[in-house]
């Protein structure tokens, strides 16, 4: 019997198999029942006009975009402003990060991946500018997720034994700095919540 | 002008003999697997394809699941190391075993495409998927096949014997 020859026991199956047992919804498994509540990612257009001027973009505009974290609404928020125009908007919350980036013709829909890296690069790396952002949720679950991002595009280096928990030493590559990432767990809320905020920077 | 065309020719004949020798047999290999089948882990795709181009559709053979896949493989088939088949309280089910290499990978993936699947294939077909919902540390990764039980003993056999023939007579 071939099954026999290479069959193995796990007795832990259920804890060794938690990713799976999840995905299974506790339902019964079988071939049938292998649906899945098709989970839709939803992206937040980008914007077409300014947060403060309400100036519609042209093409060639650079845009500085804002994430901050909103204080009534209790979550991330994002706001695009004329470059000009960023010394005189005053956010409603906390800033955690920003990035800038230039208008493209709204009918061309490639995206140039070297520019969606430099524009996530940007972001990270604003991350750390503001002290005061430090210990923030969402601030960390960026910090990790953008290194994780900027590893696969070897923007950044992890450092000595890869850790899944505690912190993660860094070097950035072009510069050489060295940069500690806090490792939390994002929640499929969170990851939502940040994939709809920053959309066209998700590599 | 015809000696032009030689040359042209002859480049193009050192290209291929060069290519040819990027992935080469070592020596002292003779063995053909009669079912070689080649495992990779692939990706769901996000809802966003700038450009179009950088996903394919593929169904499930079962279930009929359909879903659109990043065209490079999360894990490809020099980073698996072994495949299983174990018993878990729903059935039968595969365990993939990976490399570091592979397994930094997964992990990474697993934390940044939280919500999307993992799709297992061999050569190509899409065997089962396993939705991220949780980061994978261990690089051991389960998930049941859409293949009748009595078809899944000989294709682990056939997928471990074509592993270990990667593994061992292959090289870039």
């Amino acid at each position: 019997m071939p099954q026999s020859e290479s069959f193995s026991e796990v007795e832990t199956a259920s804890e060794g198999c938690r990713q799976f047992d999840c995905i299974a919804g506790n339902h019964p498994h079988s071939f049938g029942s292998h649906y899945y509540a098709l989970m839709e990612w939803h992206f937040k257009s980008i914007a077409r006009k300014s947060s403060l001027s309400q100036l519609s973009f042209n093409p060639g505009d650079r845009v500085v975009c804002l994430i901050f974290k909103d204080v009534e609404a209790g979550e991330m928020g994002r706001a695009d402003v004329l470059l000009d125009e960023v010394d005189t908007y005053v956010l409603p919350g906390e800033i955690l990060g920003r990035w800038v980036r230039v208008v493209k013709d709204p009918d061309d829909e490639s995206t140039n991946v070297r520019e969606t890296v430099a524009s996530a690069e940007d972001f990270f790396l604003s991350l750390y500018e503001n002290d005061q952002t430090d210990g923030l949720a969402e601030s960390d679950a960026l910090k990790h997720l953008l290194a994780l991002m900027l590893e696969r595009k070897r923007v950044v280096r992890a450092l000595g034994k890869r850790q899944t928990t505690g912190t993660q030493l860094y070097r950035h590559v072009k510069t050489k700095q060295e940069i500690e990432v806090p490792i939390v767990e994002i929640s499929t809320d969170l990851m939502l919540k940040i994939q709809d905020t920053l959309g066209e920077i998700i590599l | 002008m015809i000696s032009r065309k030689y040359m042209t020719l002859a480049s193009l004949l050192m290209s291929l003999f060069f290519l040819t020798g990027c992935f080469e047999t070592l020596p002292g290999s003779k063995t053909e697997i009669e079912n070689m089948q080649v495992p990779r882990l692939m990706i769901e795709a996000r809802g966003i394809d700038y450009g179009g181009g950088s996903a394919s559709r593929i169904t499930l053979p079962i279930s009929g699941t359909s879903i659109k896949l990043e065209r490079e493989p999360v894990v490809g088939e020099y980073d698996i190391m072994n495949v299983e088949m174990v018993k878990v309280d729903m059935g039968i089910a595969l365990l993939v075993q990976i490399t570091d290499k592979g397994s930094r990978e997964l992990y990474r993936r697993s934390v940044t495409h939280r919500g999307s699947r993992i799709v297992l294939t061999s050569n190509g077909q899409p065997l089962g998927a396993v939705r991220l919902d949780g980061t994978i540390e261990d690089g051991q990764f389960y998930t049941f096949v859409e293949i009748p039980d009595d078809e899944l003993g000989q294709f682990v056999i056939d997928i471990k014997a074509s592993i270990q023939e990667l593994q061992t007579h292959y090289k870039y």
